[in-house]
């Protein structure tokens, strides 16, 4: 497994170096508009701070991004299928179990430190604002490296057992927009519930409020998908492997 | 390992695709020799060696390496073998003193001097990525790995197609020194037949998923022959005792696959020495028994 690792490490670097070049510059532009709030031009510009203070809570949550970067740029199996690795590799004493483990212990490690890199810039964040890092925003960092987590294996298992990467994207995406209707039609149904003038309704507003209704069940319920998937995903990956 | 007479032995082989079957495939490769395994494109060659590699599974019949089952002992068998591919299997972004070490991890045999030293023989960079070097370049690499590990079996698919003669010639020496330990074996697919006349000791055909021929290289060559006449002589010919037959402008050439029973029966005709080459031409179109 040591020598799949150091493979996937090197391959792998060149798009580290792009997905924390992000993460950084995200930092350095949140540094800035946040000094400016505090002792620059923004200070003194009550409304421009106020709507920005919105902002902030958004760009809070910016590094959560970098998750996202990462799991796209991160060594497809299907880059081992092009490039006849994986082919090779089936020819090795290499155990189909080895092979699975290997990519999903790589990405748990790529995630894992992207996390902490993600919680350092929450912690330097708050330290900058003059702020409490609050156990709310981590809990929330963390929720979003756990969903990512299970994505990506879940991402791994189409990819030992798909054909194609097409089928893949086409599967995950076909995925996001059947969870993105949903949510968007219980919202709607949120709002018709609400009987006010739509004019007074400030949507974010009502996001927020319900995703306060429910936070204390994300952190348990993303540790569990990603525990539950990781579990199928090693199970389901092998056999597909071995099935060949 | 044990030490066993057959490098490769395989029995009533099948495999069902739809439009493809490779039909009951029987094959015997003993130790310390080197088996062509020859056939045109689409013939079965590269199934039959996934099938051999448990890189597909098979409907039926049985395959043993160095005398174990391929499947049982999955692993244990692949410590011991190789694979060349017509294509570098390793990420191009990657150089040799990576793949040493990756390699290192993968193989408990891996020999580190073994790969340099062959890196050096080939004049094979150290530190160059593999996206910069040439098809023979990366050819020569897949081949260093492959012999840096203690494989006892080298299984080639197409190994030397789209080489340059320059190129081929130094691979089939470094497959010639590979023989030297009468415990190696190569298995090599190829439809280069002039690369198999030089260095196989056995050669296999194969035609749309069947074995047409399968024994000692010379033996086939010799007990072959083609028969070149005039198209009246053509016609006294029994058609039970030739393959197929070409037909030209001149006349017509046979092929006899016992040149000696040919040479009695028509003694008043030429029958030539032939080649793989023509062998593998003139069964492929047997079906025709006539062509031109």
């Amino acid at each position: 497994m040591k020598g799949l690792l150091y493979k996937d490490l090197i391959i792998s670097r060149r798009f580290f170096i792009i997905a924390f070049a992000y993460c950084f510059m995200g930092a350095f532009l949140f540094a800035m508009i946040r000094l400016s709030m505090i002792c620059g031009n923004l200070a003194d510009n009550t409304e421009s701070t106020a709507s920005l203070e919105r902002n902030m809570y958004l760009l809070r949550y910016t590094p959560c991004a970098v998750f996202l970067i990462t799991f796209f740029t991160q060594n497809s199996c299907y880059e081992e299928v092009i490039s006849g690795w994986r082919r090779f590799s089936l020819t090795t004493p290499l155990r189909c179990g080895i092979i699975v483990r290997e990519k999903m212990l790589f990405r748990v490690l790529v995630l894992t430190a992207v996390y902490a890199v993600c919680i350092l810039y929450v912690i330097l964040l708050s330290v900058i604002g003059g702020e409490i890092v609050t156990p709310g925003i981590i809990g929330n960092v963390t929720s979003i490296y756990l969903a990512i987590l299970a994505l990506t294996f879940t991402e791994l298992t189409l990819s030992f057992s798909l054909k194609n990467k097409q089928m893949v994207i086409t599967i995950l995406f076909g995925s996001f927009s059947v969870i993105s209707t949903v949510l968007i039609f219980l919202l709607m149904m949120k709002l018709k519930s609400m009987n006010n003038d739509p004019s007074d309704i400030d949507i974010f507003d009502v996001i927020r409020g319900e995703v306060l209704k429910i936070r204390k069940y994300v952190l348990p319920v993303t540790a569990g998908a990603a525990a539950l998937t990781a579990v199928l995903c090693n199970f389901l990956s092998v056999k597909a492997l071995e099935r060949r | 390992m044990s030490n066993t007479e057959s490098a490769i032995e395989i029995r009533g082989l099948t495999k069902k695709y739809d439009g493809f079957t490779l039909d009951n495939i029987d094959l015997v490769v003993p130790s310390g020799s080197i088996m062509g395994f020859i056939g045109q494109n689409g013939a079965g060659k590269t199934t039959t060696i996934r099938l051999i590699l448990n890189l597909i599974k098979k409907d039926r019949g049985s395959i043993k390496l160095l005398g174990m089952d391929n499947e049982e002992n999955e692993y244990e068998i692949k410590s011991g073998i190789a694979a060349v591919f017509d294509e570098l299997p390793f990420h191009e972004c990657l150089n040799a003193n990576q793949l040493s070490t990756i390699l290192s991890y993968v193989y408990d045999g891996w020999d580190k001097k073994t790969f340099n030293d062959l890196l050096e023989r080939f004049c094979l960079p150290r530190k160059r990525r593999f996206g910069d070097f040439s098809k023979g370049m990366k050819m020569k690499l897949q081949i260093a790995a492959a012999l840096s590990h203690g494989a006892r079996l080298l299984i080639m698919d197409e190994a030397t197609t789209g080489l340059d003669p320059v190129v081929r010639n130094e691979i089939l020496d470094i497959f010639l020194e590979f023989l030297q330990d009468e415990n190696n074996s190569i298995f090599l697919s190829s439809h280069i037949t002039t690369d198999l006349e030089r260095i196989a000791d056995r050669v296999t055909f194969i035609d749309k998923g069947r074995i047409l021929l399968s024994g000692d290289k010379d033996e086939t060559v010799d007990s072959h022959g083609l028969i070149k006449c005039t198209r009246n002589e053509y016609k006294e010919i029994d058609p039970g005792d030739f393959i197929s037959a070409r037909l030209t402008d001149f006349g017509a050439e046979v092929m006899v696959s016992d040149k000696k029973k040919a040479e009695e029966k028509y003694s008043g005709l030429t029958i030539d020495n032939t080649t793989l080459e023509e062998i593998m031409l003139f069964y492929v179109r047997r079906e025709k028994k006539e062509w031109k």
